[in-house]
């Protein structure tokens, strides 16, 4: 019924830019810096639930359980992360986050928005907290950066493909007469004046 | 070309037989139209809706433990439209206006659709 988490990661590494995607570089990197970063591991942790719990939408999906279980997901990802390696087994992992997310209803803007939320923490904590070097936080920023992007990437994708797959399995309808649709409904819109 | 022309003349025969039809084609289960004989209308829309409603009838039959499905219909106030599997690889789909000789449609559209299946198998 899912959509093949393997062929998802492919695909996303296939039309990512190299110049965009996290390299092994990167990972060399990030993991010669873990015992410093693992130092923010709480803050990154509260910060980020703090938010969740925040808002009502969000809230709403972490209600059932403690506070405790809800942050594991958020720290075994940053362990995991400092731990490398980036492998297979790695990126498809956060292609099964997509499929998750569409199972409990976090949306993409969610996941995007709290990105961004953990991108400028890191940037001010790098400084302020872990008083790195200018130059090897503006480093681990651009490396930050680009594995948001990767990691985004694969989850949104993976999010729509396995919504996809989902409703072609249940209604019958293959894959390639679900795009034949979008396909035929999309050559009759008059797109000229959306600017 | 000769499998085109094969089509095309199988639904030529149905709307001669049956003159009531405003349209017949036969598209791929993935929506694509590969023959068709219409009075009005999008072909690429119909075949893809026809497509739709094969893969929708299908699921249904297996869901409710019908079998392999054979065919469904979909009535409005103006005219009905009549969606028969074609095999593994296609469905022919028929077009009649409202009081329209249901059984004649069932009885020669069947076959074509049988026909259908044999022209793309081969």
């Amino acid at each position: 019924m899912a959509a093949n988490l393997t062929g998802v990661t492919n695909a996303v590494f296939a039309h990512l830019p190299p110049a965009a995607r996290f390299s092994s570089e990167d990972g060399a990197f990030l993991i010669g810096h873990a015992s410093e970063l693992a130092a923010l591991e709480d803050q990154l942790v509260q910060g980020f639930y703090d938010i969740l719990f925040a808002h009502s939408e969000t809230a709403r999906i972490l209600s059932g359980g403690e506070r405790t279980e809800r942050e594991m997901a958020l720290r075994q990802w940053w362990r995991r992360t400092l731990e490398g390696p980036f492998d297979a087994h790695y990126w498809e992992w956060q292609a099964a986050v997509g499929l998750i997310h569409v199972r409990v209803g976090v949306t993409n803007p969610m996941m995007i928005g709290m990105w961004g939320w953990l991108l400028n923490a890191l940037q001010g904590a790098l400084v302020e907290k872990l008083n790195l070097p200018p130059q090897e936080a503006d480093r681990l920023m651009e490396i930050f950066h680009r594995l948001a992007a990767t990691v985004q990437a694969v989850i949104a994708e993976s999010y729509l493909q396995n919504y996809l797959a989902v409703l072609a399995n249940s209604t019958g309808m293959s894959p390639d007469l679900i795009h034949r649709l979008v396909a035929v409904e999309l050559a009759g819109l008059d797109l000229s004046a959306r600017g | 070309m000769a499998v085109a022309d094969d089509l095309n003349t199988l639904l030529g025969r149905l709307r001669t037989s049956v003159p009531e039809l405003s349209a017949a084609l036969v598209a791929t289960t993935d929506g694509l139209p590969i023959a068709h004989s219409m009075n009005a209308g999008d072909a690429n829309r119909l075949a893809a809706m026809a497509a739709t409603a094969l893969g929708l009838g299908r699921r249904i039959c297996e869901t409710y433990g019908g079998g392999e499905f054979r065919e469904t219909s979909v009535s409005g106030d103006q005219g009905q439209m009549y969606i028969y599997s074609a095999g593994s690889k296609a469905v022919l789909g028929v077009v009649a206006r409202l009081g329209a000789n249901v059984g004649l449609i069932h009885l020669e559209a069947r076959d074509v659709a049988s026909e259908v299946s044999q022209v793309l198998e081969h």
